[in-house]
């Protein structure tokens, strides 16, 4: 028992130090030994367990009492240290029973903690496929309830499709990162490089401005895929199954609820059944008799926030307004302002969001992160001087600030100034956020600004540090425009056939192949370089007007 | 401000170096043992060691350690405060240990060191308190707001409060509400309440008053104030900033939270970094104005942030970027005002300050070595390699080579079978765990010569039969690794089984990305699927084989020798299915092997019994003949004619039974067109459910929902109950397809061995395919329909070429998009037909490719023939037999026809001219080019004409068959 407990306490220990994983582990030692010894887990409904918990101790208490009412007179709620005796008694009983509350503190610890190490922050990724069609949702729903048991995980995931891939927003700039910090960073393996600078050359097969920031869809799949692979292999992940899971039943757990729905929501990734959850707590919230009577007191304003933020992921906008609507009157809590300044940019409504988020910003005008949501409101709305003007204001605030800084340096580029571009890139480097597309940014815009001894080792330095397919991808797609900006079409022909064999559906890559195979006089593979292309980027305009222009000017 | 570096001042490793420390480890105080004392530093790891330090000046002493020990329980953390009451020195305080289960006090002693050995502090344990439950943490302060002496209470793991009062007093109590996971409890001296964060992740606060009266009273009691943080907490601590507030700082999983003491927000930063650990402290005296309240906040990448109340004012990087510490803690040396004191998890124990030293990101040297050219030409060998690794794909052999040396495999079933299989172990289904069916045991070795990234194996077996594994996937393989699987094949459904084959599957993709699979096959043992029984006299369907090799001996023993115990020199052996094994009907196959002859008849009632025993005599005919090394079946180029060389081993007697698989194909089709129509029905069902569904939920609260909740349950019965029948119906489909696999692969060993043009052989080969797959969108009677079409139309099985070509404009009209599975049925029995025809034709001393090839040229050639009727075929093949000798072409050339190239082009000019004079279909689409250019035309497309298949036997692209048909396009 004691060492059990005393193992219970390392778990909290190494969830406290961040150590997910190892967390995770001794949790599994943890819980596989509870389930050797048949511990039942969730067994008695809240309330009594506590009752009985009470009980059980108000008799440990009396029985202590007894003993020491000798030495303590008549004050019996003081006991002194337990008899010897006794203790080992106990202790004897305990050992081979792990309790009940240990197993289901080990349990939710677990769950914890693979949230955790999953955790993204959904309001700094955008989640590419706004506009997933409705039935489909619905289906799936009905889906998953008709098959209990099936893991949702593997069964209904739905494919990443390329339509969904196009939707991205164009250069957020920062895709870099969005934060100051290394670690988020480095667990969103999927996000793309800053805006690829490729446009300011005018031919045909210039580069797309807007490519997906990440390969295989949203984050939310990221997310799930390195959960899933997380759990191969884990005997207890079955205690952990999703599918399994009645809301009802669990919504009147409140000490498990909420972590419950992180957990659906970050790790699983099962938006569907995060709401379900979410509706049966707000039920249950409602129907509980409360003595001031109003409802709105009764009703917590994070399950509202919830609530929202699952009816935006499932994109239902509309239905997620009131909901964050009544959640940010019981409390101003800052995701509850992001989350309904998204909204109303899915709705198209930017010019609400930044009336929302300016009220906020009058209330607490040095908090960056509302800034920063007002430059990148800014930005959809295609106010670049608006947007950049923020984004300086940001980098005033908290000169640390990555994105902020990301963002100048990409207005910079496009404006035809390379020279500043390189300075904001070399102020993030010296912050020490250095990765491939910091070091392929910085080779571009060297390029451009001249000084053309740091291209390749800026270049070289990339490719050495580029670990995703993606990543090496890109980074080849950019060496090709150096190649053609020095005129050795054969070499970028072969960039470019780099950056197909890292990642096969490049559309980018494809179209200037395409271009390059033209002008070598290959017009039949130029044609079939474009209709890959045009597979993999249905609407992209560089494509569609090759295509137009090689009907037009060459009969195949 | 920019990022500068945290400059280090001091530091030190303790003494366990393992990663044993968390943020209760680290302990900055003092003991008040002299004057003008500075602070210690205690460190305390999870093993037990326990350190103290006392830092003189900047860079490490070894008189900086004053004591170094070992306490018998892990430290779960450290604390100081006035622990007991009867000292005399009232700066004097004590030193709290917890362990497990006891809370030791510590008077700290000095002890002057001698000439330079330095100054030592020794432990003397004033008082311990043991407890049952393991402990968490404390939280201490003048409770009740005593003064100058401290309480402390214990805060257990479940939950439970320990309260210490001095002088032995203790007692317990749990706050009120649900059970949370540990979290820290803080103690607010200006309110005297706690504060707690609760299992639903709210704040609370509860007074000491209410807390220490509620076990006397037995009273419930509810906490002061509540405010929901809506997170996780990290860490929790109380600073007092003003003389009439104090502050709760809680650094939560995301925010940075700051509350008063009346639970009133007063900011909620969003950290855009994971938080590890944090300390906050007031510069200045709160009791007067201008202190200020700062937080440092260490983010998971090691980074420093400094605020001011919510703002901040300095961010700093630990120089060397290791992990991040896991406790911060602010405290004043010797020579160090306000020092960062910050311990690592792995013991690293650090005294640094804010220096102006800005923190420049050290860019690791790429070493570049100056270019040397051969280097530089490996380098682009090697790109140029992966470009056409990847991206090339002309060379599939040599491709597929350096796969199989990437992966090598070796995969083998024991031919012996066991009849011990743990049926519970390997879930097989009650129905054939009954029966007790023998198994297989096999093994599978492989070695991989190549760093992996993915490495996935999946067995194939046919359907019915299960193996103990069926796919395995391994990540980040290192070369090198190699590893041996045992397997286990059993049945798992009471199916007829079509093949004994079982194919493992090895795909991969290497560390570039690039994927390869490879594949090798075994054969389960027979005695899975056959008990010996009593030979029968008769049966319905015959088959008879003759061995025409001289390698192998046409025995029994030769191909079935695990049945032949003792009676080695048998001629009849009846072998009975094993696997449906239904009680009514006993599937029984009969071998009998003529005594003077070489000939092998095999003989049942049942079409389904066939095939695997089939499979066993062609498979092991054609072994032993290729292991005795004359033939070689190697897949070199086909010339057109060539006889089907297995036929030098072993010969069908051309017979097919056509009217037993046809009456699958009925049945598999029948069955088809059931689900088809269930689907719809219940797609119909569907659709209807949804519609209720949605009213339901457009329904205004008031309105009645009876009638709308009464559709929906019938409805919903409706739906479930044909559900049912689909999945019925699907189990019987599932039945109805193994038969028909046995069927078609029967059909397909007969047409293996049947003496016909080896490609004829191949393409009928491979459009028999077995598995038969059925697809949602697709029966196997559609997908199959268009290869069977096309046999029917082109090609060496063809009728004539003049009808073909009408054929083919039939098809394309009506074929496109409607079948009809009469007409598929007729095809498919005229393809049988056609077969057994040809391949009973008389052979003229079948032997030598020469002759074999001059045999089969009028088929070949379409020679111009008359709307033969169906009922003198036979007659038809003799003319066209007899056509052979016609005086268009010389017998003498034909005679002398070799196989060399320029004889086919005669052959190939001669039936040009043929065809000109034939019909006057090239006109009509030939009418655009000039004659000269239709010569021209002629003569490529000509070439082509016969390759009507290729040599991989895929089906023609449709400019080889355009050519054939002579078109030009």
């Amino acid at each position: 028992m004691a060492t059990l407990e005393l193992d219970y306490f390392r778990a909290v220990s190494l969830y406290r130090r961040r150590s997910y994983e190892q967390c995770a582990e001794l949790c599994n030692a943890l819980l596989q030994a509870g389930h050797d010894n048949n511990v039942q887990m969730f067994a008695t409904k809240e309330g009594e367990q506590e009752e009985h918990q009470q009980q059980q101790q108000q008799a440990e208490l009396e029985g202590n009492s007894n003993s020491n009412s000798r030495r303590f007179g008549s004050n019996l709620q003081r006991i002194g240290p337990r008899h010897a005796q006794q203790q080992q008694k106990a202790a004897a009983v305990a050992s081979i029973m792990m309790p009940t509350w240990l197993m289901e503190g080990v349990w939710q610890l677990k769950m914890r903690a693979l949230t955790q190490r999953v955790y993204l922050d959904d309001l700094e990724v955008d989640d590419a496929g706004e506009e997933e069609a409705h039935e489909e949702v619905e289906f799936e729903r009905i889906a998953t309830a008709a098959r209990p048991g099936s893991s949702i995980k593997t069964a209904f995931q739905p494919r990443p499709s390329t339509s969904q891939r196009q939707t991205q927003r164009s250069s957020r700039g920062a895709g870099l990162a969005h934060s100051s910090d290394g670690r988020l960073n480095s667990s969103r393996p999927g996000s793309a490089a800053v805006a690829r600078p490729g446009t300011s050359l005018s031919r045909p097969g210039s580069s797309l401005g807007a490519r997906p920031a990440s390969r295989c869809g949203t984050a939310s799949r990221v997310r799930a895929t390195s959960a899933a692979a997380f759990n191969v292999g884990d005997a207890t992940s079955k205690l952990y199954q999703a599918s399994r899971l009645n809301p009802t039943i669990y919504a009147e757990r409140e000490t498990l609820v909420k972590a419950l729905f992180q957990f659906l929501f970050y790790h699983e990734a099962d938006v569907q059944k995060a709401h379900s959850l979410c509706r049966a707590v707000l039920e249950v919230q409602r129907q509980r008799p409360s003595a001031s009577g109003s409802e709105a007191t009764r009703i917590d304003w994070w399950w509202q926030q919830q609530m929202g933020r699952c009816l935006l992921a499932l994109h239902y906008p509309r239905r997620a307004e009131p909901c964050l609507q009544q959640s940010l009157a019981a409390f101003p809590h800052p995701d509850t302002y992001l989350l309904l300044s998204r909204l109303y940019q899915r709705l198209k409504q930017p010019e609400r969001a930044l009336v929302l988020i300016g009220e906020v910003v009058d209330l607490r005008p040095f908090d960056v992160t509302y800034r920063l949501e007002q430059a990148r409101i800014h930005q959809a709305m295609q106010r670049q001087e608006d947007s950049l003007q923020l984004y300086r204001l940001v980098s005033r605030l908290q000169p640390i600030n990555v994105e902020a800084l990301a963002s100048i340096a990409v207005g910079y580029f496009y404006d035809n100034n390379p020279e500043m571009a390189l300075m904001y890139y070399r102020r993030i480097l010296s912050l020490g956020a250095h990765s491939a597309e910091l070091y392929c940014n910085i080779a571009l815009c060297c390029l451009y600004g001249g000084q053309i001894d740091l291209v390749l080792p800026c270049f070289q330095r990339s490719l050495a540090m580029s670990t995703q397919p993606e990543q090496k991808a890109d980074v080849w797609y950019n060496l090709s425009f150096v190649a053609v900006t020095s005129g050795d079409f054969n070499l970028a022909r072969r960039c470019l056939q780099l950056c197909l064999t890292s990642d096969a559906r490049n559309g980018a890559a494809l179209n200037n192949l395409a271009v390059l195979a033209a002008q070598g006089g290959d017009v039949l593979a130029a044609k079939s370089y474009l209709n890959a292309a045009k597979d993999m980027m249905p609407d992209a305009e560089e494509v569609t007007s090759n295509l137009q222009f090689m009907d037009l000017h060459y009969k195949l | 401000m920019s990022l500068f570096n945290v400059c280090s001042w001091w530091s030190a490793q303790c003494a366990d170096p393992g990663e044993q420390y968390d943020v209760a480890s680290l302990l900055c105080a003092r003991f008040g043992l002299e004057e003008q004392e500075k602070d210690y530093i205690i460190v305390g790891s999870q093993t037990g060691q326990l350190s103290i330090y006392y830092p003189h000046r900047r860079g490490y002493d070894a008189t900086d350690l004053l004591l170094e020990t070992l306490m018998p329980a892990p430290i779960l953390g450290l604390y100081a405060g006035k622990f007991s009451g009867n000292v005399r020195n009232e700066n004097t305080n004590q030193l709290g240990v917890l362990l497990p289960n006891a809370i030791a006090i510590y008077n700290v002693q000095a002890i002057g060191g001698l000439a330079e050995h330095g100054a030592q502090v020794r432990l003397q344990l004033q008082a311990e308190h043991k407890f049952k439950r393991v402990a968490f943490g404390l939280c201490q302060g003048h409770f009740g707001q005593v003064k100058g002496r401290e309480f402390f209470c214990v805060v257990h793991l479940d939950g439970t409060l320990t309260f210490y009062e001095q002088d032995g007093i203790s007692y317990e109590c749990r706050f009120p509400g649900y059970r949370a996971l540990p979290a820290p409890v803080s103690y607010c001296e200006r309110t005297d309440s706690f504060f707690r964060f609760s299992a639903s992740w709210h704040l609370q606060c509860y007074s000491y008053q209410d807390l220490s009266h509620s076990l006397m009273t037995k009273s419930s009691y509810q906490p002061t104030w509540t405010q929901g943080v809506g997170e996780g907490i990290v860490d929790m601590r109380v600073v007092q900033v003003k003389e009439n507030c104090s502050y709760i700082m809680i650094l939560g999983e995301r925010n940075f939270i700051s509350l008063d003491d009346n639970g009133k927000f007063i900011f909620i930063l969003k950290l855009d970094y994971a938080p590890k650990c944090f300390h906050s402290f007031v510069v200045g005296y709160y009791w007067e104005p201008g202190a200020r309240l700062i937080t440092a906040i260490i983010s998971d990448s090691s980074k420093l942030h400094i605020y001011e109340e919510a703002n901040i004012i300095w961010a700093a990087q630990w120089p060397n970027q290791a992990n991040a510490p896991v406790a911060i803690q602010r405290s004043n040396m010797q020579g160090l005002a306000g020092g960062i004191v910050t311990l690592g998890a792995r013991g690293q124990l650090e005294v640094g300050y804010l220096g102006a030293d800005p923190f420049t990101f050290q860019v690791q040297p790429l070493n570049i070595e100056a270019l040397s050219f051969a280097q530089a030409h490996k380098e682009l060998q090697q790109l140029e390699d992966e470009i056409k690794e990847a991206v090339d794909v002309r060379d599939m052999d040599a491709l597929n080579q350096q796969a199989a040396d990437q992966v090598r495999l070796s995969f083998s079933i024991q031919t012996d079978v066991s009849e011990d299989l743990d049926t519970l172990l390997l879930d097989v289904p009650a129905d054939v765990a009954v029966k007790e069916m023998p198994s297989a045991k096999g093994l599978l070795r492989f070695k991989i010569k190549a760093d992996l990234a993915e490495l996935q194996l999946v067995f194939q077996t046919p359907n019915g039969v299960r193996c103990s594994q069926d796919t395995i996937s391994f990540v980040d393989v290192v070369a090198g690794t190699s590893q041996e699987l045992k397997l286990d094949f059993y049945i798992a459904e009471l199916l007829h089984i079509h093949s004994t084959k079982v194919e493992v599957v090895a795909s991969f993709v290497n560390s570039r990305g690039i994927p390869r699979v490879i594949q090798q096959n075994a054969h389960l043992p027979l005695g899975m699927f056959y008990r010996v029984c009593q030979p029968q006299k008769a049966a319905g369907i015959k088959l008879t084989y003759s061995i025409t090799s001289r390698h192998v001996a046409p025995k029994l023993r030769t191909f079935f020798g695990e049945f032949l115990e003792g009676q080695a020199d048998a001629h009849a052996l009846g072998l009975q299915l094993l696997c449906p094994g239904l009680d009514k009907q006993s599937e029984v196959i009969t071998v009998v092997v003529a005594k003077s002859s070489n000939r092998i008849r095999i003989q049942s009632d049942y079409v389904e019994t066939f095939a695997m025993i089939l499979e066993r005599l062609v498979q092991t005919t054609l072994q032993l003949d290729s292991s005795a090394g004359l033939l070689k079946m190697d897949k070199k180029k086909l010339k057109r004619g060539v006889l089907n060389r297995r036929v030098e081993r072993l010969m069908a007697a051309p017979f097919l039974p056509t009217q037993p698989i046809l009456h699958r194909v009925d049945v598999h089709h029948e069955t088809q067109q059931n689900i088809r129509k269930q689907t719809e029905k219940m797609e119909d069902l569907w659709q209807q459910f949804k519609t209720l569904q949605r009213q339901l939920q457009e329904q205004q609260e008031q309105e009645p929902k009876e009638a709308l909740t009464m559709q929906i349950e019938t409805n919903y019965d409706q739906l479930i109950l044909e559900g049912d029948k689909l999945v019925d119906i699907r189990r019987d489909e599932r039945r109805q397809r193994c038969d028909l696999n046995c069927a078609v692969a029967l059909a397909k060993w007969i047409i293996q061995a049947l003496n016909l043009e080896e490609r004829v052989v191949n393409v009928v080969g491979s459009v028999l395919s077995v598995p038969v797959e059925d697809w949602t969108e697709l029966s196997w009677e559609e997908s199959m329909a268009p290869g069977i079409d096309m046999l029917h139309h082109f090609g060496p099985l063809t009728r004539s070429k003049s009808t073909s070509t009408h054929g083919l404009l039939d098809a394309t009209d009506t074929n496109k998009d409607s079948f009809e599975y009469g007409r598929f049925r007729r095809h498919f029995a005229t393809l049988f037909d056609r077969i057994v025809r040809l391949a009973s034709s008389p052979q003229p001393s079948a032997g030598s490719g020469v002759d074999s090839s001059g045999a089969e040229q009028p088929v070949e050639v379409g020679e111009e023939q008359q709307p033969a009727k169906q009922a003198d075929e036979i007659g038809r093949m003799h003319r066209m037999l007899g056509d052979q000798c016609l005086p268009q072409a010389p017998l003498k050339r034909k005679s002398n026809m070799t196989t060399s190239l320029e004889a086919v082009e005669d052959d190939e000019e001669y039936d040009e001219e043929d065809l000109r004079e034939d019909v006057g279909y090239r006109k009509e689409y030939g009418t655009g080019t000039g004659t000269g250019t239709s010569t021209g035309t002629q003569k490529t497309s000509s070439q082509p004409r016969s390759e009507w298949v290729n040599e991989d036997f895929e089906l023609p692209t449709t400019e080889e068959l355009f050519s054939d048909l002579g078109i030009w396009w």
